[in-house]
């Protein structure tokens, strides 16, 4: 047996896959050595000689002229003289084919035309549509499932490809047909019987805050629900409640049935511009590391106002109350220089002039432009520095050097009728004077009611660098100077 | 609709836009050939998968170039073609000879967009012939389309069907990126219904040949027809399965992939591939970073061997994934 020579069809060149025999050159018995042309062998390409690929006899040819065998068939058998018949036949019996690429026969050499037509109840081959429309497989599945025209749905893929998102958007917003076969598995709205698509975290989430996940909205694709979905769900429906007291609706005509309230409050986010956040930075600072006190007085201003008169006309000028402020503040920092100081840290710096920083708001926040040396400058000089700083700094044309510095500050919120109010010190500087509105107040004098034009302001001092009764000095003499204001004019 | 074979159906396409296109030029070993032979006739080889019959009597030697043996220099010619305003074709005979060429690919005509600023276009299609089954050996079966797939700059179609290979020959060469072309050489004589005309199919869309819902099958290749077998057999067992052929590996349908997977939970991805950064990986990556909350079982990733493609018929068998594999990994999802 080991003697056995199998004659098969062989594989020449990559894509042969069967031969066919065209002329036998040896018969049964004939001796051949290794070497020998036994056969003529055609392939679609070629017509070649098969030779023997071992001496013996031929003990048996299994194929006729004119056979196509596919390769690796056994064609004849060469063995030794003396085998027998039963040898023979029992070589051939086991005899297996290595043929190569047989599994081409099943899955390729068949027709691919026909998608699985034994299989009805398998997976199906999708049905086919004239591929006018474009959207991906899934998209056509879920369309077919739900009703959908999906020529209806807009796409929002690449090239406007519409994607089983885009086609389950579609239907939540009503686009399916009413016959649709089943609920849509991945619908946030209630679902009757379906399960709710959420992730485990949301699940045990909604679970712990008794939260009913039919009534979440998903955020996730496919509306599915996130632990993030379900605590806004929370946050919304407890904040609603807390509100309570500002109904949106509130203008609607009562005889309106249903009042609509939001179940949550709408919010805007915007970022911080630069000033914003440096101005909170700046502030949070000086109210964390500057020891404030706060100091008030009450100015009476119907002098200031009649001199005030009396020199816009004479001049032609149209300074306001605050310029005579900032005048006043200028020279009684001069009177009381002490308290034109700056503080640094084991350091305190004190000025030979007074640099006023003057509080200007402008769209979206505040800036505080600074007139430089104010106890040097005219109540006109002032007007037109002021003017023209705060037009340039509502267009941000401010330059570095007219913001940078300065050793006392001065807000005034009169003109929004403030009353009083305390300020935040402007680090470095010492101080700064929050003025309030005029206003006709009753007013005792020599024991008797009268009435007189009050301004209450309030000094925030930096306690490091002024005491109390530096403070109260300055302030002493911010007010003489404008109870009297002769010497703001000269 | 007419059937032909995978083989007929790119020379359907490249025909058509020979015909349509006259910047269109082919160029590889042997496409004409036969001017070396006992009869001195050319397009006696018609390309040695025999894809360009009649082409040389067609379009004549200024169109359709025999070309040295350098795979650098057919790559870098059809590149340079490319940029100054043809649209050339060019064969790499097997998938395998990219090392001769990776720098014309990889390096120049994937960038040549991106590092011109847009100013030049490189419209070529790579035409190779791929994939073990045949006894072709270590050094003439392997796919390479993982290695390129990886490449950004370059587009990769790699068809299963006659039909598809048509369609995205179409498209190849009208795209004014380069493409490289994966062809099955055990899918040459593999038939299938192809229409009629010249609609390309575009490139980024998966073609889903089963639908079902207990699995979703991504194959590449010659691997959908065995997917095929696989799914088909499973109908007995009530189990029906999602089978979604990318058609292209880059660009990559990423949504029909996770839609379907989505729907079924389940995910077998088979790639003739070898195991390590192949296709198959990455696209069960994608899967799992996507959609990990769809998943009810792990991935299936089924691979050839991390081995050189067998000569014996017999190892080579071993070598290669098996119809048997497919259906034990969709029946392993389902457990």
């Amino acid at each position: 047996m080991a003697d056995m020579t199998a004659v098969a069809m062989p594989k020449w060149g990559l894509e042969m896959t069967e031969g066919t025999v065209v002329k036998v050159h040896v018969a049964v018995g004939d001796e051949v050595t290794k070497g020998q042309t036994i056969m003529d062998i055609e392939t679609e390409k070629i017509a070649n000689e098969f030779e023997a690929e071992a001496s013996g006899v031929i003990k048996k040819i299994i194929v006729n002229e004119g056979d196509t065998k596919v390769i690796g068939e056994l064609l004849a058998i060469i063995g030794p003289a003396d085998a027998s018949d039963a040898d023979v036949d029992e070589f051939e019996g086991s005899y297996v084919s290595v043929a190569v690429g047989r599994v081409e026969a099943t899955s390729t050499a068949a027709p691919a035309a026909a998608p699985a037509p034994a299989a009805p109840a398998a997976s199906s081959a999708p049905a086919s549509d004239d591929g006018s429309v474009k959207a991906s497989p899934p998209a056509k599945r879920l369309a077919r499932k739900l009703g959908v025209d999906i020529a209806q749905v807009t796409g929002t893929g690449r090239g406007g490809r519409i994607s089983a998102d885009d086609v389950q958007a579609f239907a939540d917003a009503g686009g399916a047909a009413p016959a649709a076969e089943e609920a849509p598995a991945a619908a946030p709205a209630p679902a009757a019987g379906g399960e709710v698509r959420a992730t485990p975290g949301a699940k045990r989430l909604a679970k712990e805050l008794g939260i009913d996940l039919a009534t979440v909205a998903g955020s996730g694709r496919g509306g599915r629900i996130s632990k993030e979905d379900v605590e806004a769900a929370a946050a919304g429906g407890g904040g609603a409640g807390s509100y309570g007291s500002t109904p949106v609706t509130a203008e609607a005509a009562p005889a309106a049935p249903a009042q609509v309230i939001p179940g949550d409050n709408a919010v805007t986010v915007e970022t911080m511009n630069n000033m914003r956040k440096t101005i909170a930075k700046r502030l949070t600072e000086s109210k964390q590391n500057v020891p404030h006190f706060y100091l008030t007085v009450d100015v009476e201003i119907d002098n200031l106002l009649a001199r005030r008169a009396k020199y816009n006309k004479a001049n032609g000028t149209k300074a306001s109350v605050n310029d005579f402020i900032i005048r006043a503040a200028g020279l009684a920092l001069k009177a009381v220089p002490k308290a034109n100081v700056q503080f640094h840290g084991d350091e305190l710096h004190y000025f030979e002039n007074a640099d006023i920083s003057i509080a200007v708001a402008i769209d979206g926040g505040l800036i505080t432009p600074i007139v430089r040396a104010a106890n040097l400058k005219s109540v006109a000089q002032i007007a037109d520095e002021v003017k023209d700083l705060a037009a340039r700094a509502r267009e941000n044309k401010l330059k570095l050097d007219e913001i940078q510095g300065g050793s006392f500050s001065i807000s005034n919120l009169g003109m929004f009728g403030i009353k009083h109010f305390d300020a935040v010190i402007n680090p470095p500087q010492g101080a700064i004077l929050a003025v309030g509105a005029g206003e006709e107040r009753l007013v005792a004098k020599n024991g008797a009611a009268a009435v007189a034009t009050v301004m209450t302001v309030t000094m925030s001092c930096d306690h490091r660098a002024i005491d109390g009764a530096l403070g109260a000095e300055f302030l002493a003499s911010f007010k003489e100077l404008l109870e009297e204001p002769l010497a703001l004019v000269i | 609709m007419p059937v032909m074979t995978y083989r007929e159906a790119v020379t359907e396409a490249l025909t058509i836009e020979m015909n349509r296109d006259e910047t269109v030029v082919i160029m590889g070993e042997d496409v004409a050939g036969g001017a070396g032979g006992s009869s001195g006739v050319r397009d006696n080889q018609s390309g040695i998968w025999g894809t360009y019959p009649q082409f040389h009597a067609k379009y004549g030697e200024n169109r359709f170039i025999d070309t040295p043996i350098s795979e650098a220099a057919i790559v870098a010619a059809a590149a340079g073609a490319a940029l100054t305003g043809l649209r050339p074709i060019a064969e790499i005979m097997f998938a395998d000879f990219m090392g001769y060429c990776l720098d014309q690919i990889q390096n120049q005509a994937a960038k040549f967009r991106y590092m011109f600023g847009g100013t030049a276009e490189t419209p070529m299609v790579v035409r190779t012939a791929y994939g073990a089954g045949l006894s072709a050996a270590a050094q003439h079966s392997q796919c390479m389309y993982s290695q390129i797939t990886h490449i950004p700059g370059i587009k990769v179609a790699v068809p299963s069907k006659p039909a598809d290979a048509k369609g995205l020959m179409l498209t190849a060469i009208r795209d004014n990126d380069p493409v490289i072309f994966f062809e099955h050489k055990a899918l040459m004589a593999a038939t299938g219904e192809v229409p009629e005309g010249d609609e390309g199919i575009p490139f980024g869309e998966a073609a889903m040949y089963r639908e079902g819902d207990d699995c979703t099958v991504v194959a590449i290749g010659r691997m959908v027809h065995f997917a095929e077998t696989a799914i088909d057999s499973l109908a007995g067992e009530g189990i029906t399965c999602d089978l979604v052929d990318p058609r292209t590996t880059s660009p990559l349908d990423e949504e029909t992939i996770l839609e379907s997977v989505e729907h079924t939970g389940r995910l077998v991805v088979v790639d003739e591939s070898n195991p390590r950064c192949s296709v198959a990986s990455d696209i069960a990556g994608i899967v799992a970073s996507k959609a990990f909350s769809a998943l009810k079982a792990p991935i299936e990733i089924i691979t050839s061997a991390h081995s050189p493609v067998p000569f014996s018929p017999v190892l080579e068998q071993a070598y290669l994934p098996s119809v048997d594999e497919i259906t034990a990994a969709i029946r392993k999802t389902q457990d």
